[in-house]
């Protein structure tokens, strides 16, 4: 088969490779059918995640059709069609039966790479470097599903591919990252990022009853779909450097009631801190930049909540821990758990009250894929989201 | 420290007519009690040794009935060889965990270095342990207590290489499951073949046990092993 394979940083490659076997009982093959590259791909495409190998094969986001099943998956047929969770489950540990799949305990291979780094290990992951088990990715035209008795989602025939996509990352990633904010009637959630992630953030904010969302990016087509179809109001943040006073000028003095983080670790700013990030990451003196979450710490108000989707690796410097005690803040933070939001998500777009489509700018064929990556690294040609078809 | 000596003194009568404080033996109780949390192991499997789980020490001081009770032990206390301590919550009755364990012919299912587990009786057994460059590592152990659902210890009585362990299962709080805490004692053996031993060990040994734990873990927890199988870099890992 093909597919997407990362070479070096920047360097990804639409190349043959062997096609994927049932390993496992709990196995499934899923004819991909269409797959999405992830802001979070660009951290692997960048080099900003360790533990790539040349020749991994990219993604996480994909659903398909079911071409094979292990003797162990009975509630999947040859023929299905499935959108899969990005993270790797078993559905039997004392994580999986809380609903944090994310934290699976016995889907990581290399779990003993993550202990070294974190302490304890997540869940495994579809293509995301060696430290999340080194399991092939979706970017493909062929993936091999483990415990596919737990995590593929079977899709009704009457919804497109564009809208049930998304349901194997960014759309539960951003419910989650909304549900995270504890919405109360007459709240404020603001959302850094108006990326796909912050995008979805911010509908869905409004699914979860938020009177107002406020979203900030610096980039003129994604602040005009934030207003547009999620209704939010925006700040340019090149246009308006102090986004700290900007917001609570906003909120009559009292600040964003949540603050959700949807950039990570690779977040830039025209600030000082941002600079000093810049230069410190470039000397690998530092991991992250993390000029996005300093400021939603910064913003927040009294007893509100700090919602983090966006992704950390490492070790942060100069983050106002002290403005989250002082203040009182909850901090809430992680992978998602998508198993738990697949069902309740689909029904929501089955009624008709949620459409992510609206972030979809770009549907190429994935042999496109190399020239994808670096056209959506550097948000050229007004790009939001990059649907790849493998057939095309 | 009391108990300190009397592991001592327990591992030096294990350790036989090698004698206690060969060079080799000093060689690795050296690796040993200097860890090294970042080497990357590729631990071969010659925690045979090792996982002739065991804990010569162990047994012998609750012999003497001045015993602890296998949990939470001090660090840094060592006997001369190597130990290695343990634990691990699995989601699973103890005694359905203690029933897997004691069918020590499954034991190669989940540690991945041993070749086979042969029982001759009710308390006799023959190992057998793959190590390096193909070398294989034999030896008789006997199990030395046997309580159905908390603990199996174990002792070498011949072979290779001498070894003792145990394995205790404790209920885990508000139905999590079983918390098993496994501990290992192993003497390098002399000559060439402790040498072989010794390579491998004095890094690998310690995370040997932790990854033979974790697929006992998946093993019960989800019926199989995690595998990322092919990577078009041609490795899992």
């Amino acid at each position: 088969m093909r597919a997407l394979c990362w070479h070096a940083p920047r360097d990804v490659r639409w190349e043959q490779v062997p096609d994927p076997r049932i390993l496992n009982p709990r196995d499934a093959i899923v004819q991909v059918t269409a797959t999405a590259i992830c802001g979070s791909d660009l951290h692997l495409y960048g080099g900003n995640i360790p533990t790539m190998k040349a020749g991994d094969v990219l993604g996480h986001e994909f659903m398909g059709e079911i071409v094979e099943v292990g003797s162990g998956v009975g509630n999947l047929k040859i023929g299905d069609r499935v959108v899969v969770p990005f993270p790797i489950a078993c559905g039997a540990c004392f994580y999986c039966r809380e609903g944090l799949t994310s934290l699976c305990d016995n889907s990581n291979p290399n779990a003993e790479m993550a202990e070294a780094l974190y302490g304890f290990s997540g869940a495994g992951l579809f293509g995301y470097s060696h430290l999340y088990g080194g399991y092939p990715g979706g970017q493909a035209e062929y993936v091999r599903v483990p415990f596919a008795d737990v995590g593929p989602c079977v899709v009704p025939a009457a919804l497109s591919n564009d809208q049930v996509l998304f349901l194997s990352d960014i759309l539960p990633t951003a419910y989650m990252a909304a549900e995270n904010c504890g919405i109360r009637p007459g709240d404020t959630v603001a959302v850094w990022g108006a990326g796909p992630v912050g995008l979805l953030t911010m509908a869905c904010a409004r699914v979860l009853g938020a009177e107002r969302v406020i979203g900030i990016d610096r980039w003129p087509a994604r602040l005009r779909l934030a207003e547009s179809q999620a209704k939010a109001e925006t700040i340019d943040y090149e246009q308006t450097p102090d986004v700290v006073e900007e917001l609570k000028q906003r909120t009559g003095g009292r600040g964003p009631d949540a603050c959700v983080d949807a950039v990570g670790m690779e977040a830039h700013g025209v600030s000082l801190d941002a600079m000093y990030d810049r230069a410190k990451h470039m000397l690998m003196l530092a991991t992250d930049r993390p000029h996005v979450l300093r400021e939603a710490l910064q913003a927040c108000r009294k007893g509100g909540t700090v919602s983090i989707p966006g992704v950390y690796g490492g070790v942060l410097d100069k983050v106002p821990f002290g403005a989250a005690f002082a203040k009182g803040l909850t901090l809430r933070m992680g992978q998602t758990h998508v198993h738990r939001y697949l069902r309740p998500l689909l029904a929501l777009i089955e009624a008709g009250q949620l459409d992510p489509t609206f972030v979809i700018t770009h549907r190429w064929p994935m042999s496109r894929g190399p020239e994808a990556y670096r056209v959506f690294r550097d948000k050229a040609d007004d790009s939001v989201k990059f649907v790849l078809d493998p057939a095309a | 420290m009391a108990h300190r000596e009397r592991a001592e003194a327990t591992l030096k009568h294990l350790l036989g007519p090698h004698g206690p404080v060969s060079p080799l033996r000093r060689l690795v109780t050296r690796r040993a009690t200097r860890p090294d949390p970042f080497a990357h192991p590729v631990a071969i499997g010659l925690t045979a040794a090792l996982l002739a789980v065991g804990a010569a020490a162990w047994v012998a001081s609750q012999r003497r009935g001045g015993g602890h009770n296998g949990w939470g032990r001090p660090a840094g206390q060592r006997a001369r060889g190597l130990r290695v301590d343990r634990s691990m919550t699995v989601a699973r009755p103890a005694i359905e965990l203690y029933r897997i364990w004691r069918d020590l012919r499954r034991l190669p299912e989940f540690m991945s270095h041993l070749e086979s587990v042969v029982p001759l009786n009710e308390t006799r057994s023959r190992w057998t342990a793959r190590g390096p460059g193909g070398i294989t590592i034999e030896w008789e152990a006997e199990i030395v207590t046997d309580q159905p659902g908390q603990l199996i210890a174990w002792r070498s009585v011949s072979g290779d290489v001498d070894n003792a362990g145990s394995v205790r299962f404790r209920e885990a709080p508000a139905q999590r499951g079983t918390e098993i805490a496994v501990q290992l004692h192993y003497a390098p053996p002399a000559g060439q073949l402790g040498a072989a031993v010794a390579t491998v060990f004095g890094r690998g040994a310690e995370r040997q046990v932790r990854e033979d734990l974790r697929r006992f873990k998946q093993m019960m927890e989800t019926g199989e092993m995690a595998d990322a199988g092919f990577t078009a870099s041609g490795r899992s890992r």
